[in-house]
């Protein structure tokens, strides 16, 4: 069943929504899951978080089925999500444009903790670090950076990210510029 | 994306590979059997139907009354629910027995009130069909009558029995034809040459040309 069927199911009442919750959940359960802790969430808090993002589909479906693709919509409110969690924690310091070029960091800044003398040992422990303060304060760019590590091609992260697949690719190229700064310490760590 | 500024060097990119590896691996370890948390908490905010529509179509009347009471969460299968409905169901079906014997009962009264009403005035066309009643006397001592009328009859031969009587008990019950405070009494037989009957006929108000083997009469009080 594609997520545009379920979301008429959910839309039609509480009974509907019944029939196809375990559909929902099954299919998307676990992607959402990856994703939030991809994006360097607890555990706890992805599990939290999954909850507030399900109310919001099963609540505004109606929405999600006046968009071209509903499963953009799914992504844009997962995103959201996320990033209202960053900022309720206070990791983000301005309000982010979803999936906008803008970003809550401002270009170039380099939190100290991610110089070379922030004391990880290992170049695993370096860029789980880095990834999780560059997704913290981009999530746009850390969510699309992970599409693509994924596998997904650029047409796919455009269909999510709604844009084009021309401005996706720059959005890509400008994401990878901007994590430098967050992981270019761990580079001496490279074969420890 | 292969320029030298790009900061995703393999070897970095392998580093953030096997973070994703690890998460991927704990994600799919997670039991794919719906989430009763979250499904909890959507029925909780109302975009969730507690039970499936098609459980709840299939349900009895009776299973989807008691899912359905709010703050009584009680399983159709507890015994206490069960017996509850056997009782329920047993008063039901001894309600509609008594309400049928009430139904015919009246139904048998207003017929029996008809046929009294068309009788009075008409006497002597119950006197020829010998059993039926053919009087009415009305009194407050209804006791001394039948005494009297006992008296009368005895030297004769004759018979006086009290066949029904109805009282507050069981006047809508036992003798549908009989009203609360009405006494049935059989007397007879009458022969129209005996003199010596009159004086019966005259006191049951029964009509001269009165004979045959039983006379019915009511008496009101």
């Amino acid at each position: 069943m594609e997520l545009r069927e379920i979301l008429v199911r959910i839309d039609s009442g509480p009974g509907g929504a019944k029939v196809v919750f375990s559909e929902f959940d099954s299919i998307y359960r676990k992607q959402l899951l990856r994703y939030l802790l991809r994006m360097r969430l607890s555990w706890d808090e992805a599990e939290d978080l999954l909850q507030e993002i399900y109310i919001k589909v099963f609540r505004n479906a109606r929405k999600g089925l006046g968009f071209d693709s509903a499963e953009a919509w799914l992504w844009t409110v997962v995103h959201n999500c996320a990033c209202d969690h960053f900022r309720k924690a206070g990791r983000i310091r301005e309000k982010e444009v979803i999936f906008d070029d803008n970003d809550a960091l401002e270009g170039g800044e380099i939190p100290s903790a991610m110089h070379p003398a922030s004391g990880d040992d290992s170049i695993d422990e370096c860029v789980d670090a880095g990834i999780k303060r560059y997704a913290e304060k981009m999530p746009a760019r850390a969510a699309a950076l992970m599409m693509q590590l994924d596998g997904f091609s650029i047409r796919e992260i455009a269909d999510r990210i709604v844009r084009s697949e021309q401005a996706t690719s720059q959005f890509l190229f400008e994401s990878r510029r901007k994590l430098a700064p967050f992981i270019e310490h761990c580079r001496p760590l490279i074969g420890n | 994306m292969t320029d030298d500024n790009d900061p995703l060097s393999p070897a970095i990119e392998k580093s953030l590979r096997r973070l994703y590896t690890d998460v991927d691996t704990r994600v799919n370890d997670v039991d794919t059997r719906v989430n009763s948390r979250l499904e909890r908490r959507l029925v909780e905010e109302g975009l969730l139907a507690d039970k499936n529509p098609s459980d709840e179509k299939n349900a009895s009347l009776a299973v989807r009354f008691w899912r359905n009471l709010d703050g009584w969460r009680l399983s159709f299968n507890t015994p206490i629910v069960a017996i509850a409905s056997l009782v329920v169901v047993a008063f039901g079906v001894l309600f509609y027995q008594q309400r049928e014997k009430t139904l015919q009962i009246e139904s048998e009264l207003k017929a029996a009130k008809s046929l009294l009403e068309r009788q009075e005035g008409d006497s002597a066309v119950y006197a020829k069909s010998d059993s039926i009643i053919n009087a009415k006397l009305y009194t407050d001592q209804a006791d001394i009558l039948i005494k009297q009328v006992r008296d009368l009859a005895a030297p004769l031969g004759m018979k006086v029995e009290v066949v029904m009587e109805a009282s507050s008990n069981d006047a809508s019950t036992s003798v549908p034809v009989l009203r609360e405070g009405q006494r049935l009494i059989a007397v007879g037989p009458f022969v129209s040459t005996d003199p010596k009957q009159r004086e019966l006929k005259e006191l049951l108000e029964l009509p001269e040309d009165t004979e045959g083997s039983v006379n019915v009469v009511l008496i009101e009080f």
